[in-house]
Protein backbone atom coordinates (compact mmCIF):
# COMPACT_ATOMS: atom_id res chain seq x y z
CA UNK A 1 0.00 0.00 0.00
CA UNK A 2 0.61 3.50 -0.52
CA UNK A 3 1.04 5.79 2.60
CA UNK A 4 -0.68 9.25 2.69
CA UNK A 5 2.22 11.53 2.98
CA UNK A 6 3.44 9.26 -0.58
CA UNK A 7 -0.10 9.99 -2.20
CA UNK A 8 -0.13 13.38 -0.99
CA UNK A 9 3.49 13.92 -2.13
CA UNK A 10 2.92 12.50 -5.84
CA UNK A 11 -0.30 14.53 -5.94
CA UNK A 12 1.65 17.46 -5.43
CA UNK A 13 4.36 16.37 -8.10
CA UNK A 14 1.65 15.42 -10.80
CA UNK A 15 -0.24 19.22 -10.32
CA UNK A 16 3.37 21.02 -11.09
CA UNK A 17 3.91 18.34 -13.79
CA UNK A 18 0.40 19.64 -15.59
CA UNK A 19 1.19 23.05 -14.57
CA UNK A 20 4.45 22.90 -16.76
CA UNK A 21 2.74 21.44 -19.65
CA UNK A 22 0.16 24.00 -19.14
CA UNK A 23 2.82 26.84 -18.95
CA UNK A 24 4.60 25.30 -22.24
CA UNK A 25 1.34 25.04 -24.47
CA UNK A 26 0.60 28.14 -23.58
CA UNK A 27 4.39 29.80 -24.57
CA UNK A 28 3.81 27.57 -27.75
CA UNK A 29 7.13 25.99 -26.77
CA UNK A 30 4.71 22.35 -27.21
CA UNK A 31 2.93 22.08 -30.03
CA UNK A 32 -1.19 21.49 -29.15
CA UNK A 33 -1.37 18.15 -31.41
CA UNK A 34 1.37 16.25 -29.20
CA UNK A 35 0.55 17.65 -25.65
CA UNK A 36 -2.08 15.82 -25.42
CA UNK A 37 -0.15 12.69 -25.07
CA UNK A 38 1.47 14.05 -21.95
CA UNK A 39 -1.40 15.29 -20.66
CA UNK A 40 -3.08 12.03 -20.61
CA UNK A 41 0.15 10.53 -19.23
CA UNK A 42 -0.33 13.25 -15.95
CA UNK A 43 -3.66 12.20 -15.73
CA UNK A 44 -3.18 8.16 -15.48
CA UNK A 45 -0.63 8.81 -13.23
CA UNK A 46 -2.92 11.20 -11.03
CA UNK A 47 -5.78 8.41 -10.95
CA UNK A 48 -2.89 5.75 -10.21
CA UNK A 49 -2.05 7.34 -7.08
CA UNK A 50 -5.69 7.22 -5.32
CA UNK A 51 -7.05 3.72 -7.12
CA UNK A 52 -4.02 1.67 -5.19
CA UNK A 53 -6.31 -1.09 -3.88
CA UNK A 54 -7.55 -1.55 -7.78
CA UNK A 55 -3.43 -1.20 -8.64
CA UNK A 56 -2.48 -3.94 -5.86
CA UNK A 57 -4.72 -6.49 -7.69
CA UNK A 58 -3.42 -6.09 -10.77
CA UNK A 59 -0.08 -6.16 -8.73
CA UNK A 60 -1.35 -9.33 -7.81
CA UNK A 61 -1.87 -10.66 -11.18
CA UNK A 62 0.96 -9.35 -12.74
CA UNK A 63 3.27 -11.47 -9.91
CA UNK A 64 4.80 -7.57 -8.68
CA UNK A 65 5.17 -7.46 -4.96
CA UNK A 66 4.17 -3.71 -4.50
CA UNK A 67 2.00 -1.02 -5.99
CA UNK A 68 5.44 1.64 -6.04
CA UNK A 69 7.28 -0.80 -8.00
CA UNK A 70 4.32 -1.42 -10.91
CA UNK A 71 4.25 2.47 -10.61
CA UNK A 72 8.04 3.06 -11.27
CA UNK A 73 7.89 0.00 -14.07
CA UNK A 74 5.12 1.63 -15.77
CA UNK A 75 6.90 4.97 -15.60
CA UNK A 76 9.81 3.31 -16.90
CA UNK A 77 8.10 2.03 -19.92
CA UNK A 78 6.46 5.29 -20.55
CA UNK A 79 9.90 6.76 -20.71
CA UNK A 80 11.49 4.06 -22.90
CA UNK A 81 8.74 4.74 -25.53
CA UNK A 82 8.95 8.10 -25.55
CA UNK A 83 12.47 8.59 -26.36
CA UNK A 84 11.91 5.62 -28.71
CA UNK A 85 9.46 8.34 -30.29
CA UNK A 86 11.64 10.98 -29.76
CA UNK A 87 14.84 9.19 -31.68
CA UNK A 88 12.49 8.34 -34.40
CA UNK A 89 11.54 11.64 -34.43
CA UNK A 90 15.12 13.50 -34.62
CA UNK A 91 16.27 10.82 -37.66
CA UNK A 92 13.48 11.73 -39.31
CA UNK A 93 14.24 15.75 -39.02
CA UNK A 94 17.88 15.08 -39.34
CA UNK A 95 16.94 13.77 -42.58
CA UNK A 96 15.28 16.60 -43.84
CA UNK A 97 17.80 18.90 -42.53
CA UNK A 98 19.66 17.27 -44.79
CA UNK A 99 17.39 17.24 -47.58
CA UNK A 100 17.32 21.18 -47.37
CA UNK A 101 21.56 21.24 -47.16
CA UNK A 102 21.65 19.24 -49.96
CA UNK A 103 18.91 21.78 -51.96
CA UNK A 104 20.33 24.82 -50.71
CA UNK A 105 24.22 23.83 -52.27
CA UNK A 106 22.20 22.98 -55.29
CA UNK A 107 20.15 26.10 -55.85
CA UNK A 108 23.38 28.36 -54.78
CA UNK A 109 25.16 27.24 -57.34
CA UNK A 110 22.46 27.48 -60.20
CA UNK A 111 22.05 31.09 -59.07
CA UNK A 112 26.01 31.57 -59.16
CA UNK A 113 26.29 30.15 -62.51
CA UNK A 114 22.88 32.74 -63.82
CA UNK B 1 36.74 7.94 -76.88
CA UNK B 2 32.78 8.78 -76.49
CA UNK B 3 30.49 11.52 -76.57
CA UNK B 4 29.06 10.98 -72.90
CA UNK B 5 28.87 13.51 -70.79
CA UNK B 6 31.15 12.74 -67.63
CA UNK B 7 31.35 14.25 -64.41
CA UNK B 8 33.55 13.24 -61.33
CA UNK B 9 32.32 13.56 -58.21
CA UNK B 10 35.13 14.97 -55.28
CA UNK B 11 33.95 15.13 -51.75
CA UNK B 12 36.06 16.81 -49.52
CA UNK B 13 35.83 17.21 -45.78
CA UNK B 14 38.75 19.50 -44.09
CA UNK B 15 41.01 18.80 -46.89
CA UNK B 16 43.05 21.37 -47.49
CA UNK B 17 46.41 19.97 -48.04
CA UNK B 18 44.62 17.66 -50.45
CA UNK B 19 42.08 19.51 -52.35
CA UNK B 20 44.30 21.27 -54.71
CA UNK B 21 46.64 18.30 -56.02
CA UNK B 22 43.75 16.44 -56.58
CA UNK B 23 41.93 18.87 -58.48
CA UNK B 24 45.61 19.77 -60.46
CA UNK B 25 45.44 15.52 -61.36
CA UNK B 26 42.10 15.99 -62.65
CA UNK B 27 42.95 19.15 -64.74
CA UNK B 28 45.57 17.34 -66.46
CA UNK B 29 43.88 14.29 -67.14
CA UNK B 30 43.09 14.28 -70.92
CA UNK B 31 42.31 11.01 -71.61
CA UNK B 32 38.72 11.33 -71.41
CA UNK B 33 36.82 14.87 -71.38
CA UNK B 34 35.77 15.27 -68.07
CA UNK B 35 33.66 17.46 -65.92
CA UNK B 36 34.17 17.94 -62.54
CA UNK B 37 32.29 19.01 -58.78
CA UNK B 38 33.83 19.31 -55.86
CA UNK B 39 31.61 18.90 -53.03
CA UNK B 40 32.67 20.74 -49.79
CA UNK B 41 30.94 18.57 -47.19
CA UNK B 42 31.01 21.66 -44.42
CA UNK B 43 34.77 22.13 -44.02
CA UNK B 44 36.09 23.63 -41.01
CA UNK B 45 39.64 24.11 -42.44
CA UNK B 46 40.88 26.06 -45.01
CA UNK B 47 39.45 23.93 -47.54
CA UNK B 48 36.61 26.92 -49.10
CA UNK B 49 39.16 29.34 -49.13
CA UNK B 50 41.54 26.98 -51.47
CA UNK B 51 38.41 26.21 -53.74
CA UNK B 52 37.60 29.88 -54.08
CA UNK B 53 41.48 31.08 -54.77
CA UNK B 54 41.83 28.90 -57.29
CA UNK B 55 38.63 28.88 -59.04
CA UNK B 56 37.55 25.21 -58.29
CA UNK B 57 34.36 24.55 -59.68
CA UNK B 58 32.71 23.46 -56.16
CA UNK B 59 29.12 23.16 -53.73
CA UNK B 60 29.56 24.06 -50.49
CA UNK B 61 27.57 22.25 -48.06
CA UNK B 62 26.21 24.64 -45.17
CA UNK B 63 27.27 22.14 -42.32
CA UNK B 64 29.30 18.69 -42.22
CA UNK B 65 26.99 16.10 -43.18
CA UNK B 66 29.02 13.11 -43.93
CA UNK B 67 30.41 11.29 -46.46
CA UNK B 68 27.15 9.83 -47.75
CA UNK B 69 25.20 12.93 -47.90
CA UNK B 70 28.12 15.03 -49.85
CA UNK B 71 28.23 12.25 -52.48
CA UNK B 72 24.31 11.93 -53.06
CA UNK B 73 24.81 16.01 -53.55
CA UNK B 74 27.37 15.02 -56.15
CA UNK B 75 24.56 12.81 -57.64
CA UNK B 76 22.25 15.44 -57.17
CA UNK B 77 24.16 17.91 -59.26
CA UNK B 78 25.00 14.91 -62.08
CA UNK B 79 21.31 14.27 -62.58
CA UNK B 80 20.54 17.60 -62.61
CA UNK B 81 22.88 18.23 -65.14
CA UNK B 82 22.00 15.65 -67.30
CA UNK B 83 25.12 13.87 -67.05
CA UNK B 84 25.65 10.57 -68.65
CA UNK B 85 28.49 8.78 -66.36
CA UNK B 86 29.55 10.24 -62.58
CA UNK B 87 32.87 8.98 -61.50
CA UNK B 88 33.46 8.82 -57.35
CA UNK B 89 37.06 10.24 -56.65
CA UNK B 90 38.43 11.04 -53.36
CA UNK B 91 39.27 14.48 -52.33
CA UNK B 92 42.49 13.18 -50.24
CA UNK B 93 44.55 11.96 -52.92
CA UNK B 94 44.40 8.25 -52.81
CA UNK B 95 42.88 7.66 -56.13
CA UNK B 96 44.72 7.17 -59.35
CA UNK B 97 42.91 9.64 -62.04
CA UNK B 98 45.09 7.56 -64.52
CA UNK B 99 42.29 4.58 -64.50
CA UNK B 100 39.34 6.70 -65.09
CA UNK B 101 39.21 5.60 -68.61
CA UNK B 102 39.60 1.99 -67.58
CA UNK B 103 36.70 2.60 -65.08
CA UNK B 104 33.99 3.71 -67.28
CA UNK B 105 35.16 1.63 -70.53
CA UNK B 106 32.44 -1.39 -69.36
CA UNK B 107 29.61 1.28 -68.68
CA UNK B 108 30.74 2.91 -71.96
CA UNK B 109 30.28 -0.87 -73.78
CA UNK B 110 27.28 -1.05 -71.61
CA UNK B 111 28.98 -4.26 -69.77
CA UNK B 112 27.88 -2.83 -66.69
CA UNK B 113 25.47 0.21 -64.66
CA UNK B 114 28.22 0.59 -62.15
CA UNK B 115 32.00 -0.43 -61.89
CA UNK B 116 33.87 -0.41 -59.03
CA UNK B 117 37.78 0.35 -58.85
CA UNK B 118 39.29 -1.94 -56.98
CA UNK B 119 42.96 -2.79 -54.93
CA UNK B 120 42.46 -6.24 -54.48
CA UNK B 121 42.54 -7.57 -58.26
CA UNK B 122 44.74 -7.46 -60.87
CA UNK B 123 47.78 -6.75 -58.25
CA UNK B 124 48.02 -3.02 -59.84
CA UNK B 125 47.65 -0.86 -56.47
CA UNK B 126 50.62 -1.70 -53.78
CA UNK B 127 48.64 0.70 -51.48
CA UNK B 128 45.97 -2.31 -49.70
CA UNK B 129 44.93 -0.44 -46.46
CA UNK B 130 45.39 -1.47 -43.02
CA UNK B 131 45.09 -5.06 -41.38
CA UNK B 132 42.03 -4.75 -39.46
CA UNK B 133 40.70 -3.00 -42.17
CA UNK B 134 41.27 -6.04 -45.27
CA UNK B 135 39.67 -8.07 -42.77
CA UNK B 136 36.65 -5.66 -42.17
CA UNK B 137 36.57 -5.93 -46.25
CA UNK B 138 37.01 -9.69 -46.47
CA UNK B 139 33.74 -9.71 -43.94
CA UNK B 140 31.56 -7.58 -45.54
CA UNK B 141 32.59 -9.06 -49.02
CA UNK B 142 32.28 -12.83 -47.86
CA UNK B 143 28.95 -11.43 -46.64
CA UNK B 144 27.86 -9.88 -49.67
CA UNK B 145 28.55 -13.51 -51.89
CA UNK B 146 26.56 -15.19 -49.21
CA UNK B 147 23.47 -13.66 -49.91
CA UNK B 148 23.89 -12.60 -53.76
CA UNK B 149 26.44 -15.39 -55.34
CA UNK B 150 28.74 -12.35 -56.52
CA UNK B 151 32.13 -11.38 -55.17
CA UNK B 152 33.08 -7.82 -54.73
CA UNK B 153 36.77 -8.14 -53.12
CA UNK B 154 37.40 -4.01 -52.79
CA UNK B 155 33.51 -3.74 -51.08
CA UNK B 156 34.65 -0.49 -49.66
CA UNK B 157 36.23 1.38 -52.31
CA UNK B 158 35.09 5.00 -52.88
CA UNK B 159 36.27 5.21 -56.65
CA UNK B 160 33.41 3.74 -58.37
CA UNK B 161 31.74 5.19 -61.68
CA UNK B 162 27.90 4.67 -62.74
CA UNK B 163 25.64 5.05 -65.47
CA UNK B 164 22.78 7.20 -65.79
CA UNK B 165 19.88 4.96 -64.12
CA UNK B 166 22.06 4.69 -61.07
CA UNK B 167 22.78 8.36 -60.54
CA UNK B 168 19.13 8.82 -60.48
CA UNK B 169 18.63 6.51 -58.17
CA UNK B 170 20.95 7.42 -56.03
CA UNK B 171 20.19 11.41 -56.53
CA UNK B 172 16.78 9.80 -55.22
CA UNK B 173 17.89 7.46 -52.35
CA UNK B 174 21.39 6.78 -51.37
CA UNK B 175 22.25 5.55 -47.84
CA UNK B 176 24.34 8.39 -45.78
CA UNK B 177 25.63 5.68 -43.05
CA UNK B 178 28.07 2.99 -44.85
CA UNK B 179 27.43 4.00 -48.48
CA UNK B 180 29.63 2.13 -50.66
CA UNK B 181 29.07 -1.42 -48.99
CA UNK B 182 25.55 -1.20 -48.68
CA UNK B 183 25.08 0.93 -52.09
CA UNK B 184 27.10 -2.49 -54.33
CA UNK B 185 24.55 -4.57 -52.47
CA UNK B 186 21.58 -2.75 -53.07
CA UNK B 187 22.53 -2.51 -56.68
CA UNK B 188 23.48 -5.87 -57.19
CA UNK B 189 19.93 -7.19 -55.28
CA UNK B 190 17.93 -5.03 -57.24
CA UNK B 191 19.39 -6.63 -60.62
CA UNK B 192 21.74 -4.27 -62.05
CA UNK B 193 25.69 -5.27 -63.54
CA UNK B 194 28.45 -4.11 -61.33
CA UNK B 195 31.96 -5.15 -62.33
CA UNK B 196 35.09 -4.78 -60.37
CA UNK B 197 38.14 -3.05 -62.12
CA UNK B 198 41.72 -3.15 -60.83
CA UNK B 199 42.68 0.14 -60.19
CA UNK B 200 46.05 1.72 -58.14
CA UNK B 201 45.41 4.01 -55.09
CA UNK B 202 48.24 5.45 -52.79
CA UNK B 203 48.27 6.23 -49.06
CA UNK B 204 46.85 9.44 -47.63
CA UNK B 205 49.90 11.83 -47.50
CA UNK B 206 48.30 14.33 -45.03
CA UNK B 207 45.65 14.66 -42.81
CA UNK B 208 43.49 11.29 -40.94
CA UNK B 209 41.62 8.29 -42.31
CA UNK B 210 38.11 9.21 -40.93
CA UNK B 211 38.36 4.68 -40.21
CA UNK B 212 40.14 3.94 -36.87
CA UNK B 213 40.46 0.66 -35.62
CA UNK B 214 37.73 0.67 -33.35
CA UNK B 215 35.54 2.14 -35.63
CA UNK B 216 36.42 -0.60 -38.32
CA UNK B 217 34.92 -3.45 -36.17
CA UNK B 218 31.66 -1.25 -35.51
CA UNK B 219 31.89 -0.72 -39.08
CA UNK B 220 31.36 -4.32 -39.84
CA UNK B 221 28.77 -4.89 -37.86
CA UNK B 222 27.08 -1.78 -38.76
CA UNK B 223 27.21 -2.51 -42.19
CA UNK B 224 25.91 -6.02 -41.81
CA UNK B 225 22.45 -4.07 -40.30
CA UNK B 226 22.06 -2.00 -42.64
CA UNK B 227 22.35 -4.08 -46.10
CA UNK B 228 19.78 -6.53 -44.10
CA UNK B 229 17.76 -3.65 -43.61
CA UNK B 230 18.06 -2.56 -47.51
CA UNK B 231 15.67 -6.26 -48.01
CA UNK B 232 13.15 -4.12 -46.40
CA UNK B 233 12.95 -0.53 -48.52
CA UNK B 234 14.66 -1.79 -51.87
CA UNK B 235 14.96 0.25 -55.03
CA UNK B 236 11.76 0.77 -56.19
CA UNK B 237 13.06 1.00 -59.90
CA UNK B 238 15.06 -2.36 -59.24
CA UNK B 239 15.21 -4.76 -62.39
CA UNK B 240 14.18 -7.95 -59.98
Amino acid sequence: MISVNLKIFLAIITVIYFIIILIAIKKQTMPVKSSVLWIVFGVIMFISIFITPLLSKLCDFIGIEKVSNLLLFCGFMALLILSFDLYKLNYQLKKKIVALGQELALLKDEVKNK
Amino acid sequence: MNNKKILIIIPAYNEEKNILSTFESVKKYKKVKLDYIVINDGSKDLTEKVLQENKINHLTLPFNMGIGAAVQTGYKYAFNNNYDIAIQFDGDGQHDINYVEKLIDPIINNKANMTIGSRYIENISKFKSSFSRQLGIKLISSFIKILTGIKIKDVTSGYRAVDRTIIKLFSLDYPHEYPEPVTNYSILKSGYKVKEVGVNMYARTNGKSSINFVKSIYYVFNVFISILLFNFKPYKEGKK
